[in-house]
């Protein structure tokens, strides 16, 4: 704790935020870009939101109060930042953010940066048919491994709140693996 | 005694171990396709350069606390005047919408970002002729009035 202490100190201070900020950006980059890849599914919308994601946390990094561990406060705002960009890009289309969701996992096939068989798109295909937040549990626990503590942490959900989408989440994608 | 061991009391679903390895193989495959993702080459060394220029470190954001009260302050005119004004009536709706979406939109820090000027004559130009409906449409398609510019005058 008191590591991060010193680090959160040196992201705030202007004599060592540029050093400490490179820190940040090349221990987090990759563990947040998969993260928030899996949400928005396609290379391109997952680039804009990881760049997004880093200003953000860069603009706002004073107003960090280290309730959290700064991992977690920017999972949270990546996740944030990702789903705003499926809102703003579905509500741009006229259509609901699943659907939007659902049209980016049906291209997966012709993708040029995916390379799972048909299986692996049968997966992606389950997963986008849960509601947003079965989703998210779903990716943070089965893809990211994360603990429930820490998705608590990010979405602000009660652990037995987690484990119950996680639940349905998984009863729901292995019926639709199975049909 | 040890022919007992050979009695099958237990049973197993039929075919079931003609099956188990097409489970497990299934298992086993979604175990590997965690990461079908890809990036292209070197992305993730180019992103960091790409993320760093966008950041200016000698000039951290702060945003001075009279700026949240010059916002907040014109937002309360501007909700005041488009509320008791009953000769807008057709612009009231359509500018509620406006400020809809502006407050919707923006982040504290956007809002607090833009100054009096822009909430009183770029955005709730009382003055201007388009009607509800237009405003209505533009919302569903995700434009404000002023990003398509129907406020001139033809």
């Amino acid at each position: 704790m008191e590591s991060q202490n010193q680090f959160i100190n040196a992201l705030k201070n202007p004599e060592t935020q540029a050093s400490a900020f490179a820190k940040l950006l090349a221990d987090y980059k990759e563990r947040l870009y998969w993260h928030i890849r899996k949400i928005v599914i396609e290379h391109d919308d997952a680039d804009d939101v990881l760049q997004n994601t880093f200003v953000k946390v860069f603009q706002n990094i004073n107003g960090f109060k280290g309730n959290s561990t700064i991992y977690t406060w920017m999972y949270k705002i990546a996740t944030n930042e990702a789903l705003n960009l499926i809102k703003k890009k579905s509500k741009h289309y006229g259509v609901s953010n699943e659907e939007w969701i659902e049209t980016k996992v049906s291209r997966l096939e012709s993708d040029s940066y995916f390379d799972g068989d048909e299986l692996s798109i049968r997966l992606q295909n389950a997963v986008a048919k849960l509601p947003e937040k079965q989703r998210l549990v779903f990716n943070m626990k089965y893809f990211d491994e994360m603990k429930y503590d820490n998705i608590s942490e990010i979405l602000g959900t009660s652990v037995g709140g987690l484990k119950a989408s996680y639940h349905h989440a998984v009863k729901k994608i292995k019926k639709q693996i199975n049909e | 005694m040890s022919d007992l061991k050979n009695i099958k009391s237990f049973k197993v679903p039929h075919n079931y171990f003609n099956d188990f390895d097409k489970k497990l193989k299934g298992k086993i495959d979604l175990e590997n396709h965690k990461s079908d993702f890809k990036v292209p080459e070197n992305y993730f060394s180019k992103v960091e350069a790409i993320i760093l220029s966008q950041i200016n470190f000698n000039k951290t954001k702060t945003v001075p606390i009279f700026r949240y009260l010059l916002g907040a302050a014109a937002a309360i005119m501007a909700f005041i005047f488009i509320t008791f004004d009953t000769s807008a009536e057709d612009n009231t709706e359509t500018t509620v919408l406006i400020l809809e979406d502006y407050l919707m939109e923006n982040s504290t820090y956007e809002i607090a970002d833009h100054n009096a000027d822009y909430l009183s004559f770029e955005m709730i130009n009382m003055d201007q002729s388009i009607n509800y409906e237009d405003a209505l449409e533009l919302r569903l398609l995700n434009e404000t009035p002023m990003n398509l510019n129907l406020f001139d005058d033809e």
